[in-house]
């Protein structure tokens, strides 16, 4: 049956997933002890019917996609509910959802999400009937009413712990530098911190950036920087979802010790092509999307318009530009059957010839591709594979003096993932799935045209899962998993247990908990200043994975009908953290395991959410009490009785407290405002308590000032405060399509948040001088949607 | 009775007994974890004195001078004169391989405030061997005491040309004579000493430094250096010689210099790397300001050593240049 429902040139590819797929099947059954393996593998169909055979023959299910009306793009996390029976859930990453084991009746089915206007339709069911219903809803232009919720089953929107959702209408709203950004609206949300103005690094729950996983389309990117750290790489014209796991996350996820940034882009539109034009100041975008005779297409191309302003300023380099290109296709084979391909591809490339004799030149970037067959298989069974492709460089080349310096990174990682969803009935939800492939990290380095250093690290990676989410009632769920994790570069396995519960006292509030064993096999080598020379590196012999224990405990509560209140605390360990060793000057030569320094870190704190999801004035207030400690041996020493131990040290992105108020209003039919506000602890610093001077070696002209410290990290900046501003006025471009104008300041009042001290040891005694972050910017954008 | 329908309208409304629990132990678990934050002690300490160490010993040279001096703070004005120590009594030992004493050199004050030599100037550092150094002082508490294994001395074997043409395709090679290891590898610092500085004869790289930036001045790079660069960057030979092609960013001026290769130990390599790492850089975020290595019991500084072997030519401008 399979066979014809798929061209036949497609059929190898078809074979060698459905392999997978029963592997998985097979894997599922043994663990479950549940007898669906072989009905599942034989049901393929949609005009049959197994739920109604497996649930003795009475009971019917109802199933489909949620997608908006007006594009046809399916809607991730949307609600869908039988109100009569209060049997509700929400749609999963490909928009799809399934109510089973209903029994016959006629029934209201309801579907809401934020942004849209509810959906109501009246159904009869068969005994045993699997009905198909793909609802499309309409999106509200404007935010006016309040959201009418008229049961519990309604709120069964995923509201997971640690787990939160960002509208990508927002991230367009929201006054941003050079051009909307992803990472920068995440960087709102409690437990996320930035590290500066200019660095849009995800620290989340005291995690460094490279303890996120950020999935584009289900594909790992390494490096999602433009501007050298400045903003993400990810552009909203093609962005259709975004949400983040802070922390806790399911089995389904795995390979970092913090948290995961799944990002998904648009199908495109299914219904009508459309486009949009956007020019701004310094970074200019254009998009199209639309249908076609199989399916749908997006492609949306960003590019830095930077150089006119670079010509006015003294010094600036030759060539300073990004561009990013994203891409997807989608291939409808049937009603059940959907394959789609995606690509990124994106590049900084700078060139500056700072003096006579002395050049620099820089360029780096990602590309990523991924092909998707999403397949529902049954009512009750859903199932993804993907084939994902990722690769990241940087090549920096400096010329100094006649002398050349070169570097060569590279990251290629190719990968193919299967899940299974299977939902056999009200009660659970089991997931599995599986994650293999191959990695190649390849460093070069070249010095006066001689190599310094050439190595490759060819990795083989693996990691399956097995998750049950069990309803006993509507008041309680659970839901429990294990993720197995191999590693080839060290041969290492690991098995992670998850879990976290849910109770629902009261219809409004949601308790939770979850605790979780990460782990990681990668490292990153960064700097927050500059993320044009990132390098990863992987574990190996003697280089142990990291790994951490995750616990949380929240509330989630609804006070009001459209509003959300929120509160979680956490606290999680990093053990065996592996860096590379910031006093190793020179690797060359060195075996690898010396490269690193090994420690460990811990964190904890409080998130308070507070969020007015519709009406005229919408918004957010996230308040995050957070407190971060690392300890690595001989960091952090105290001198001079143990120069060799290290002391647990809070790094500089540490912040007791931080908030942010993010809101929109609508003035009215064209004009809009949106502001946003954050407060913030001054970050850590290390205040030089003494000074001493190398004066006698043997080379160099001048002597060697040194600073003694005591305790590292322990004095504070000021604290960071800025207000953004922006106005939006929406209009038409001579009928040819919606317009919009969007006014931005950056820091309305010109705020002088200090970066770091700088200190200048020419002066006697040496002297502080500030290093400030962004001062007030202005900024103009004009986008055409035709 | 309308007293009980409005009780029993609103209990519904009312947190349950279970739901008041857990906000109790949420009440509870907040107050835990500020209480926790108020007990992590870890606030900025306040300045301490510390006694400084700075003596580099040269394989098959005399013993080193020993420098003694004391950290001043962040805001004082600092000079070497002004840390500088008295009163200490200096004491280097030649150690056997099993650790115990071979020869004990006693040092005096020299004339200058703060600096030490060898009662004995005949002694010639010996090369693969370790000395140690132990300080005490009249009129402080610390001890310190330190050591170092000297470098194998090394040699440049080959004839370095009278003149060299700078940037010409022909670079200046220098091939290292074969040595023994003290240390996991080998450890080198090229410097070139130029021997009439003059600011016309900057190569231009280190002119355009002198011209665009305000802190730079002609007498930094009379004497230039490289940064400590392991062994395992260079092909060794066959007959374990090393050839350095030696790069042309190390020539600041041209006209005659000396080149100097300087094989150092692990010492004066970590406080060299760790002292750039603590002026910024590297994977460190801005601001976070590590303490130098150091491998000095009772103190801070160095006790290093190196062996070096100089050349000498002259660096002629290209044509046009």
């Amino acid at each position: 049956m399979l066979a014809t429902m798929i061209s036949k040139e497609k059929s190898s590819d078809i074979s060698v997933a459905s392999g997978v797929l029963f592997l998985l099947m097979l894997l599922s059954y043994t663990a479950s002890g549940r007898g669906w393996t072989a009905h599942a593998a034989t049901e393929t169909s949609a005009d049959k019917s197994p739920g109604a055979e497996e649930t003795a023959g009475i009971n019917a299910s109802v199933n489909g996609f949620i997608t908006d009306r007006e594009s046809g793009e399916t809607l991730l996390a949307a609600n869908v509910a039988l109100l009569e029976i209060n049997r509700g859930t929400s749609t999963n990453n490909s928009g799809y959802y399934t109510i089973t084991n209903i029994p016959p009746g006629t029934y209201t089915l309801v579907a809401t999400y934020i942004g849209y206007q509810r959906y109501e339709q009246e159904i009869t069911l068969e005994e045993g009937e699997n009905r198909r219903i793909d609802i499309a809803l309409e999106p509200k232009s404007l935010q006016l009413d309040e959201l009418v919720v008229q049961s519990q089953a309604e709120e069964e929107e995923q509201k997971d712990i640690g787990r939160a959702q960002i509208s990508t209408q927002l991230i367009k709203e929201l006054p941003a530098v050079l051009t909307p950004d992803v990472f920068r609206s995440v960087q709102l949300l409690p437990g996320v911190k930035a590290a500066s103005d200019f660095s849009s690094g995800l620290y989340i729950r005291g995690g460094s950036p490279d303890q996120t996983l950020i999935l584009l389309d289900e594909t790992t990117v390494y490096n999602p920087s433009h501007f050298f750290g400045l903003f993400s790489t990810f552009n909203p014209d093609a962005v259709k979802d975004v949400q983040l796991y802070k922390g806790g996350y399911p089995a389904e996820y795995g390979g970092r010790i913090g948290s995961v940034l799944t990002i998904y882009n648009k199908d495109g539109n299914r219904n009508e092509t459309e486009g949009t034009a956007s020019i701004g100041m310094l970074a200019s975008r254009a998009s199209i999307e639309g249908p076609y005779k199989y399916g749908s297409y997006m492609l949306a191309v960003r590019r830095s318009t930077i150089e006119p302003v670079l010509g006015f300023i003294e010094d600036a380099p030759e060539t300073f530009y990004f561009y990013d290109i994203n891409g997807k296709i989608n291939f409808d084979i049937s009603e059940n059957d959907r394959l789609s391909l995606a690509f990124y591809s994106g590049t900084d490339v700078i060139s500056w010839p700072i003096f006579e004799d002395a050049v620099i030149d820089l360029n780096y970037g990602n590309q990523t591709v991924s092909a998707q067959w999403r397949k529902i298989i049954s009512d009750k069974l859903f199932s993804t594979v993907t084939a994902t492709g990722s690769r990241y460089f940087n090549e920096p080349q400096f010329q100094f003096g006649g002398t050349s310096f070169e570097s060569e990174n590279n990251v290629r990682d190719g990968s193919l993932k299967a899940d299974l969803e299977y939902i056999p009935n009200e009660y659970h939800t089991i997931s599995v799935g599986f994650w293999g492939g191959a990695m190649t990290l390849r460093l070069q380095e070249l010095f006066d045209g001689e190599y310094a250093f050439d190595r490759e690290l060819d990795s083989r990676y693996a990691s399956a899962y097995l998750q049950e989410q069990w309803k006993p009632s509507d008041r309680w769920m659970a839901t429990g998993g294990l993720r197995l994790n191999a590693f080839s570069k060290g041969s290492y396995l690991r098995l992670a247990p998850r879990l976290s519960i849910e109770h629902r006292p009261t219809e409004n509030i949601r308790l939770q908990t979850a605790y979780g064993r990460y782990n990681q096999f990668l490292t990153l080598m960064t700097n927050e200043a500059f993320s044009g020379f990132d390098t990863w590196l992987t574990t190996a012999e003697n280089v142990p994975p990291s790994y951490g224990d995750q616990f949380s405990l929240g509330i989630k509560t609804i006070p009001f009908s459209g509003y959300g209140f929120d509160v979680e605390v956490y606290y999680r360990t990093m053990r065996d953290l592996f860096e590379l060793d910031p006093f190793v000057g020179d690797n060359a030569g060195l075996d690898y395991a010396e490269q690193f320094r090994f420690g460990k870190g811990y964190a904890y704190g409080m998130e308070v959410f507070l969020e007015k999801q519709v009406g005229r004035l919408s918004g957010f207030v996230g308040y995050t009490f957070g407190v971060t400690r690392r300890k690595f041996p001989g960091f952090n020493v105290d001198l001079p009785d143990e120069p060799r131990r290290g002391r647990f040290y809070p790094p500089k992105y540490d912040r007791t407290h931080d908030m942010n108020i993010v809101a929109n209003y609508r003035l009215s039919q064209r004009w809009s405002v949106s502001a946003v506000f954050n407060y913030s602890t001054g970050q850590a610093y290390t205040d030089p308590q003494g000074r001493t001077q190398f004066s006698n070696l043997p080379w160099g002209s001048s002597d060697r000032d040194a600073f003694v410290i005591g305790n590292m990290n322990s004095s504070r900046l000021p604290p960071y405060h800025r207000m953004d501003l922006s106005f939006s006025r929406s209009g038409r471009f001579f009928n040819l399509g919606d317009a919009e104008w969007q006014f931005q300041l950056i820091n309305l009042y010109n705020r002088s948040n200090i970066w770091f001290y700088n200190y200048d040891f020419d002066e006697n005694p040496v002297e502080r001088e500030d290093v400030s972050m962004l001062p007030i910017l202005p900024a103009i954008s004009y986008t055409v949607q035709f | 009775m309308m007293l009980n329908a409005l009780i029993t309208d609103h209990v519904n409304l009312l947190p349950s007994a279970g739901v008041r629990r857990i906000g109790g132990l949420f009440v509870t678990l907040i107050f835990f974890l500020l209480l926790n934050t108020a007990c992590e002690n870890y606030a900025q300490d306040s300045y301490e004195e510390l006694v400084v160490l700075e003596a580099y010993a040269t394989a098959n040279r005399p013993l080193p001078e020993v420098r003694l001096s004391k950290t001043l703070p962040t805001g004082q004005e600092y000079s070497f004169e002004e840390a500088a120590l008295d009163e200490a009594n200096v004491e280097v030992v030649l150690l056997e391989e099993d650790g115990a004493e071979e020869v004990v050199f006693d040092y005096r004050s020299s004339e200058v405030k703060g600096v030490y030599v060898a009662e004995d100037p005949t002694h010639r550092v010996l090369p693969r061997r370790t000395y140690r150094i132990t300080i005490n002082f009249d009129n402080r508490p610390e001890i310190l005491r330190a050591e170092t294994t000297i470098p194998d001395a090394i040699e440049i074997l080959n004839e370095v040309p009278d003149t060299v043409i700078y940037q010409s395709p022909e670079q200046m090679e220098l091939v290292i004579s074969a040595f023994e290891q003290t240390q996991k590898q080998s450890i080198f610092v090229f410097n070139t000493v130029a021997s009439e500085p003059e600011e016309e004869d900057l190569t231009p790289f280190y002119k355009n430094l002198v011209e665009e930036e305000d802190d730079t001045e002609v007498e930094d790079f009379y004497n230039t250096e490289t940064t400590p660069v392991n062994e395992g960057n260079f092909d060794v030979n066959d007959d374990g010689t090393i050839t350095v092609q030696f790069p042309w960013i190390g020539v600041a001026f041209f006209g005659d210099n000396r080149v100097v290769a300087n094989s150092i130990d692990e010492n004066l390599s970590d406080l060299i790397s760790s002292q750039e790492v603590q002026l910024g850089g590297g994977t460190l975020s801005p601001g976070e300001i590590p303490n130098l290595r150091y491998y000095v019991e009772g103190g801070i500084g160095i006790f290093g050593s190196f062996a070096s072997d100089t050349v000498q030519t002259f660096f002629k401008r290209p044509g046009g240049m």
